[in-house]
C-alpha cells in the first residue's frame, strides 16, 4: 500500500512539472505583429487570433496604447505589457489565459489635485475611500499618496469646500491619478459638504483651516479683509487689544505664534502699529492655524502655528483682482508665462492717504505715513515629477515728520524669500527641498537743532532687526497601507541685531558708536520623523518627536519634543480625539504688553536666558450632524509654561539698553479650557459660533511676591458669532458679533503712609482687576455682479455698529479729582470698498 | 522714544471717557513702619490707616493704638505716642532704646476692629569699606571716579545700597544733593533718575541709588567703581564736600527702598505695571526694617 502510495505521489508531481513545462512553454510562444502603436483592446484581439482565450478584470488592463518596435513577441511579454506584472498573475488553463490580481499586495495610488482651468495646486482636499474607510488629504503642494488592498474595487472622492466633489474608480492599471476641482465657490448650495467630513476622520485635532473666500466673507475691519483679524474669530484665539492683529491662543502671548507665508517665518507681521496685518488677502489661497497636536515638523513656538500659503499663479490664463477702499488700495495678477509650464502672481497694495494730503502741508513741514507691500511668486513645472516655486515678499512702513531743521523718521518692514524644489521619487516617495531667507528690520532717525546753531547738531540713527538664513529639507513617505511616514531636516542661521544706536552730540560733532546690545548669531538645527499609523477602520494615531539643538555664543541647548495624537471614530458621524504636544521656543519678542509695536524687540535664547518651553494635551470630539449641514468640534485643553520671561519692574522703556539686564526668567504658566466650534458651510446661511472658557495664569519669584496671577489675557468667556447670508448671487449680508471678558490688570485701590511719611498708593493684586468687558457688532453689505470683463463687488457696511465704547485702555490718575479714564479706540466706522476680478 | 511711539496708537483715539470706576472692595487696613538704624537711640513707629484711593484726604494717623515692641525676645514698653519735646508728631510712636548691630526687634500692632499686626527685623552690622579713592577727572565738568572696596561674609546672603550725596552752600546755607552714579559693573542695579537725564540714552547703569547683594560677589571682597557727574553746575553753587553713604540692609529695607524707587519710575506711566510697595507686615501692611548706614566723607 505504501509503496503504491509513493508510486502515485510520484506520478502526480511528474505531471504537475510536465503542465508546468507545458505552461511555460505556452507563455514562449511566439506572436507576430506588426511594429506600430497598439491600443490595448487591439493587442488583446491579436492574442485571441493566435488562438488564445483571454479573461481578465478590466481594471488590470493598462489604458495606454503600447508601442510595439519589433515583429515578434513571446506570449509573455505581451502579456506584462497589458497587465502589470506587480499586480497581476497569469494562469493558464490550456490556450486559456486567466489574468488575477496578485493575492496579499498592496498598491499605491498618488497624485496632484488642481483646481480646474488655474492649475492651482489645492492644499488639504480629501480624499475617501469608503470600502475601505480610509483616507488622507493632499499636502501643501497638493499631493496626496494612498495605498489599498490590491484586490478591491475602489472609488475615491475628492472633495474640498468651494469645489465640486469628484468620484473616480482607481483601477491598478492606472496608479498615478491627477485630479482636477472645478471651483463652484459662489454656488454654495452646492459645494460640498463631504469636505467637513474629513474632519471627523483626521487625527490632527485643534486645527483650523480658511480658504480666501471664507476670509473674505469676514465683514473687515475698514473694509480690508486681514488674515489675521480674521484668526480672532476663531475658538480660543483671542486678540490682544482692540484693533490690533496680535492673536493670542490658548493662553500663550504673541510671541509664540509661529507665523509662516509660504514656509518661510515672518517676525513682524503688523502694519501701522497691528492695525493691519503684512497678508494682501487676494493673493492668498489659504490659511491654516494648528493650535495644538502640533505635527512632528513643526517646532520654535509654543502655542500655534499659522501657515499662509499665497496663490501660486494660474497657468492657463491671466487674470486680476484689486480693490479701492477708504484706507488702502490692492491689485493681483497672475498668469501662465508659458502655458501649463511657468506662471506667475504678482501683488501689491498701498495706502494713499500721504499722497492725498501733503500737497496741502504748510512750507517747510512734511509729514508723511504710508505702508506697502509687494508679493511675487514664480512657478514652473518641469515635469510631473519636478517642480519649482520661486516666492518673495517686501513690506515696509514709513513715517516721517519734518520740520526744517528738525526730523524724526521711523521705518520698519519684512523682507523673505524662499526657493522650493518639489520632486516626486515615485508614488510613495514625495520631498520639498526649500533655501529660505527672512528678516525684519526697523530703523529710527532723529535730528533736532539745539538752537543754539540753524543746523541739526544732535543726530541719531537706531537699527534692530532680526534675519535668518535657511534650508530645509521635508519628505512623505507613504510606507504602506496602515503607515504613512514624514521626516526631515531643518537648519536655520539666526542674525540677531537687539539695538545699535549711532549717536552724534553736541556741536563738536562728536561721533559716539554705541553698540546698546551686542549682535548675536546662532544656529537652530532640527529633524524630526512621524508616523501616521491607521491601526483599523476606527483607531488611528500619529506619533512624533521633534528633536531641536539650538547654539548661541557658549550656550547651547538641546531638546527631544515628543508629539501624539489619536482618533477613534465612534460612527461616521462622529469622533474622539486626543493629543499631547510638547515644544520649546529658542527666540523671544521683548514685547510692550499693551500694545504691539515695531520696537518689540526679538533676541535668542543665551546663557543667561534659557529656552521657554511647554506642553498641552487636549481631548476632543467632531462630529457632523444633521445630514452634515453642522460641523461640531468641541475641545478641553491643559497646557503648561515653563521658563517664561517678562520685563523687570519697571525695566527700561528706552530703545537703547542691554536687553539680558531688563528682564525676568524662570517663570512658570498654565493654561486651561474648553472650546466649541459650530460651523455651517453650505447653503445660503453660512458662517459659525465659536465659543471659549478659558484660565490662563503665571508665576515669578519677583512679581507679585511669588504669588500666581492671572496673566493680562486671562479672559473667562470669549463668544464670536460670524455669519453671511446669501440672498441672491448678487446680494449679501455679513456680520461678526464678538464678546469677550475684560483683560486683566493692576489698578490702584488704596492710599497709606510709607516709612518715610509720604503718601503711598497701594495697588491689587497683579491682574486681579478685570477690565470692562468687550462687544461690538461689524455687518457689511455686499453687492456681487458678474460683468464683460469679470466680475465686481460693491461693499459698504460698519465696524463696530452700535458705537460701543470698548476700553482700549483704564488708568487712574494720582490728582485730586482720583476718576478713572477709559481710552476708547474706535467708535463706529462705516467704510466702502470697490473690488473687481477680471 | 517708546513713550513717543506708545503715544503714537493713542493718537487714535476716539475718544475719552472719564468715570468713577467702582474699585475692588479694598477694606481699610492697619500700616506699621519703622525703619531702624544701628546707633539711633529715637525710634520712630508709624500706625495709620488706608484709605481709598479716589479720595484726595491724607491716610489717617492712629495715636490710640497699642505698640508692644521687644528687643531680642526682651520687650520693652510701653510705646506712646511721641510728644513734641521727641519733634515729632503726636500721631507717632516714640521709643529711645538704643539699637546694637545684630539685635532682633519684633513689633506687635494692636487696634480696635483689626487683627493684631505683627513683624520682625534685625540691625545688620556696619558696612566694612576699605580703600576709598576719589579721583577728580574733570574739574571743569565736576566728574569724579570713585572706587572703594567693600567687604561681605558670604556665609549668607547680604543686603547693600550706595549712595553719593555733595553738600552744597549757597546763601539759604548748606544742603545736601544726590549724585548721579554710572557704572560699567552690570552686577550693579541702579535706580532713580535725575530728571536731566532722563531722556538721554543710557548706556551703562547709572542712577541715583546703587542697590546689590553679595551674590554677586567674588569672593568675600568687592571693587564697587563710579562715575559721578554732578548735575549742579555754576548757578551760584559751590560743592564744599562729597560723601559716600553706605548701607547694610536688612532685606525688608533693601526690598523696601528698591520697591519704593521702582514705584516711583511707574507711577506716571499709565503703560507700565505698577510696583507694589514690599511689606513684611503680618496682617497689614508697611515695613519695619533694621539698617547699618555708614558715612564716608571723601574730601
Amino acid at each position: 500500500m505504501k509503496s503504491f502510495l509513493k508510486t502515485l505521489a510520484l506520478l502526480g508531481f511528474i505531471a504537475a512539472q510536465a503542465q508546468l513545462v507545458a505552461q511555460v512553454n505556452l507563455l514562449q510562444q511566439t506572436i507576430e505583429v506588426r511594429p506600430g502603436s497598439y491600443k490595448p483592446d487591439e493587442l488583446i484581439q491579436k492574442i485571441e487570433d493566435s488562438g488564445f482565450r483571454l479573461s481578465y478584470p478590466s481594471a488590470l488592463l493598462t489604458k495606454d496604447n503600447l508601442e510595439l518596435k519589433y515583429s515578434t513577441y513571446s506570449l509573455e511579454t505581451l502579456l506584462q505589457k497589458l497587465f502589470n506584472p506587480e499586480y497581476s498573475k497569469i494562469i493558464l488553463r490550456g490556450k486559456k489565459i486567466l489574468v488575477a490580481y496578485k493575492d496579499g499586495i498592496s498598491i499605491t495610488y498618488s497624485g496632484y489635485v488642481e483646481e480646474k482651468g488655474s492649475g492651482e495646486r489645492l492644499i488639504g482636499v480629501n480624499i475617501y475611500l469608503k470600502e475601505l474607510k480610509q483616507g488622507t488629504v493632499t499636502n501643501e503642494y497638493g499631493f496626496y499618496s494612498i495605498t489599498v488592498p490590491l484586490n478591491t474595487t475602489l472609488v475615491a472622492e475628492f472633495s474640498f469646500i468651494g469645489y465640486a466633489t469628484q468620484k473616480l474608480s482607481l483601477e491598478p492599471a492606472q496608479t498615478k491619478v491627477d485630479v482636477s476641482l472645478q471651483n463652484i465657490s459662489v454656488k454654495l448650495e452646492e459645494a460640498t459638504v463631504s469636505a467637513e467630513k474629513m474632519v471627523i476622520r483626521q487625527t490632527q485635532m485643534s486645527q483650523v483651516k480658511l480658504n480666501q473666500q471664507q476670509l473674505e466673507d469676514i465683514p473687515a475691519f475698514f473694509g480690508e479683509a486681514d488674515v489675521l483679524k480674521a484668526m480672532h474669530f476663531l475658538p480660543g484665539v483671542q486678540m490682544a487689544s482692540e484693533g490690533n492683529t496680535n492673536f493670542l491662543v490658548r493662553g500663550g502671548s504673541a510671541d509664540q505664534n509661529l507665523i509662516l507665508l509660504d514656509g518661510v517665518p515672518v517676525y513682524n507681521a503688523s502694519h501701522l502699529f497691528g492695525f493691519f496685518s503684512v497678508f494682501n488677502s487676494d493673493a492668498v489661497k489659504n490659511v491654516e492655524l494648528t493650535k495644538g497636536g502640533f505635527p512632528a515638523r513643526f517646532g520654535g513656538r509654543l502655542s500655534s502655528v499659522l501657515e499662509v500659503n499665497m496663490k501660486e499663479g494660474d497657468m492657463q490664463e491671466y487674470h486680476g483682482s484689486g480693490g479701492i477702499g477708504l484706507l488702502s488700495s490692492d491689485f493681483t495678477l497672475e498668469g501662465p508665462i508659458v502655458k501649463n509650464k511657468t506662471s506667475f502672481m504678482v501683488s501689491g497694495r498701498r495706502t494713499y492717504s500721504d499722497l492725498l494730503y501733503r500737497p496741502f502741508l504748510s512750507g517747510g513741514v512734511d509729514f508723511i505715513y504710508y505702508f506697502g507691500d509687494l508679493n511675487l511668486k514664480l512657478n514652473h513645472k518641469f515635469s510631473r515629477k519636478d517642480r519649482l516655486y520661486l516666492s518673495f515678499y517686501q513690506g515696509r512702513d514709513k513715517i516721517k515728520y519734518e520740520e526744517n531743521p528738525n526730523r524724526f523718521g521711523f521705518s520698519w518692514g519684512n523682507y523673505t524669500g524662499v526657493l522650493r524644489w518639489n520632486h516626486l521619487f515615485n508614488d510613495r516617495l514625495f520631498s520639498n527641498l526649500s533655501f529660505f531667507y527672512t528678516r525684519y528690520k526697523l530703523a529710527v532717525e532723529t535730528a533736532f537743532s539745539s538752537g543754539i546753531a540753524l543746523d541739526v547738531d544732535q543726530e541719531s540713527t537706531y537699527f534692530s532687526s532680526i534675519q535668518d538664513m535657511g534650508i530645509r529639507y521635508d519628505f512623505e513617505y507613504n510606507l504602506s497601507r496602515k503607515h504613512n511616514i514624514e521626516f526631515g531636516l531643518n537648519y536655520t542661521f539666526h542674525d540677531f541685531k537687539p539695538g545699535i544706536l549711532n549717536q552724534t552730540i553736541g556741536i563738536e560733532n562728536i561721533d559716539a558708536v554705541l553698540d546698546v546690545s551686542p549682535s548675536i548669531y546662532s544656529h537652530d538645527i532640527f529633524a524630526y520623523l512621524q508616523d501616521e499609523w491607521q491601526l483599523n477602520e476606527r483607531f488611528s494615531v500619529n506619533m512624533g518627536l521633534h528633536g531641536a539643538s539650538y547654539f548661541s555664543g557658549a550656550s547651547s541647548y538641546n531638546s527631544l519634543q515628543p508629539r501624539f495624537s489619536a482618533l477613534y471614530q465612534l460612527t461616521d458621524t462622529w469622533s474622539l480625539k486626543t493629543s499631547a504636544a510638547s515644544m520649546q521656543q529658542f527666540i523671544h519678542l521683548l514685547a510692550n504688553p499693551g500694545t504691539s509695536l515695531p520696537t518689540d524687540i526679538w533676541v535668542s535664547s543665551s546663557e543667561r536666558v534659557a529656552p521657554q518651553e511647554s506642553w498641552q494635551i487636549a481631548f476632543g470630539t467632531a462630529a457632523n450632524l444633521f445630514n452634515n449641514k453642522l460641523e461640531l468640534q468641541s475641545e478641553v485643553y491643559y497646557k503648561g509654561f515653563s521658563n517664561l520671561i517678562d520685563y523687570k519692574a519697571a525695566a527700561s522703556s528706552a530703545i537703547a539698553s542691554n536687553w539680558e539686564d531688563q528682564i525676568l526668567t524662570g517663570g512658570i504658566g498654565n493654561a486651561y479650557g474648553l472650546e466649541l466650534l459650530v460651523r455651517k458651510s453650505s447653503g445660503k446661511l453660512t458662517g459659525w459660533l465659536a465659543y471659549g472658557l478659558g484660565w490662563s495664569n503665571r508665576q515669578f519669584d519677583e512679581i507679585n511676591d511669588g504669588e500666581w496671577y492671572p496673566f493680562t489675557y486671562d479672559r473667562r468667556h470669549d463668544l464670536k458669532i460670524s455669519f453671511k447670508y446669501r440672498f441672491s448671487p448678487r446680494f449679501d449680508i455679513g456680520a461678526n458679533w464678538v464678546y469677550s471678558t475684560g483683560r486683566r490688570g493692576t489698578i490702584p485701590i488704596s492710599n497709606f503712609i510709607d516709612a518715610d511719611g509720604q503718601v503711598a498708593t497701594l495697588f491689587t493684586d497683579r491682574n486681579a482687576y478685570v477690565y470692562p468687558s468687550y462687544h461690538r457688532l461689524d455687518i457689511s453689505f455686499n453687492f456681487p455682479k458678474k460683468t464683460s470683463w469679470g466680475r465686481r463687488v460693491i461693499s459698504f457696511g460698519a465696524y463696530n455698529i452700535y458705537n460701543r465704547q470698548n476700553p482700549f485702555f483704564v488708568y487712574f490718575t494720582n490728582v485730586a479729582s482720583r476718576n478713572a479714564t477709559q481710552l476708547s479706540l474706535f467708535p463706529v466706522l462705516p467704510y466702502f470698498t470697490y473690488q473687481f476680478q477680471f | 522714544m517708546r513713550k513717543l511711539l506708545l503715544a503714537i496708537p493713542v493718537l487714535f483715539v476716539s475718544c475719552t471717557k472719564s468715570f468713577k470706576e467702582e474699585l475692588p472692595n479694598a477694606p481699610d487696613q492697619l500700616v506699621l513702619n519703622s525703619l531702624l538704624n544701628a546707633g539711633d537711640s529715637l525710634n520712630i513707629i508709624s500706625l495709620s490707616k488706608t484709605n481709598s484711593f479716589l479720595t484726595s484726604n491724607r491716610p489717617p494717623l492712629l495715636a490710640d493704638g497699642f505698640i508692644e515692641w521687644s528687643i531680642n525676645g526682651a520687650p520693652f514698653g510701653p510705646i506712646t505716642p511721641c510728644d513734641s519735646s521727641q519733634g515729632e508728631p503726636y500721631a507717632h510712636y516714640c521709643n529711645t532704646q538704643a539699637l546694637r548691630e545684630g539685635d532682633i526687634i519684633e513689633v506687635k500692632a494692636n487696634y480696635p476692629g483689626f487683627e493684631e499686626l505683627y513683624a520682625r527685623t534685625q540691625i545688620p552690622d556696619s558696612p566694612q569699606i576699605e580703600n576709598i579713592r576719589l579721583e577728580n577727572s574733570d574739574p571743569f565738568m565736576a566728574t569724579h571716579t570713585l572706587y572703594f572696596d567693600i567687604q561681605s561674609d558670604t556665609r549668607k546672603k547680604e543686603y547693600f545700597i550706595v549712595e553719593v550725596f555733595s553738600q552744597t552752600t549757597n546763601f539759604f546755607g548748606q544742603s545736601l544733593h544726590e549724585v548721579q552714579l554710572t557704572t560699567k559693573d552690570v552686577t550693579l542695579e541702579m535706580l532713580g533718575v535725575s530728571s536731566e537725564l532722563i531722556d538721554l540714552p543710557i548706556d551703562d547703569p547709572i542712577g541715583l541709588k546703587c542697590f546689590f547683594t553679595n551674590e554677586l560677589f567674588n569672593g568675600s571682597s568687592k571693587t564697587i567703581q563710579f562715575s559721578l557727574t554732578q548735575t549742579v553746575i555754576g548757578g551760584g553753587f559751590s560743592v564744599d564736600k562729597l560723601f559716600l553713604f553706605v548701607t547694610k540692609c536688612s532685606p525688608s529695607y533693601y526690598e523696601y527702598q528698591r520697591s519704593k524707587l521702582l514705584n516711583r519710575l511707574t507711577d506716571s506711566n499709565p503703560f507700565k505695571i505698577p510696583v507694589q510697595y514690599h511689606s513684611n507686615v503680618k496682617n497689614g501692611i508697611g515695613v519695619i526694617a533694621g539698617y547699618n548706614l555708614k558715612i564716608e566723607a571723601l574730601n
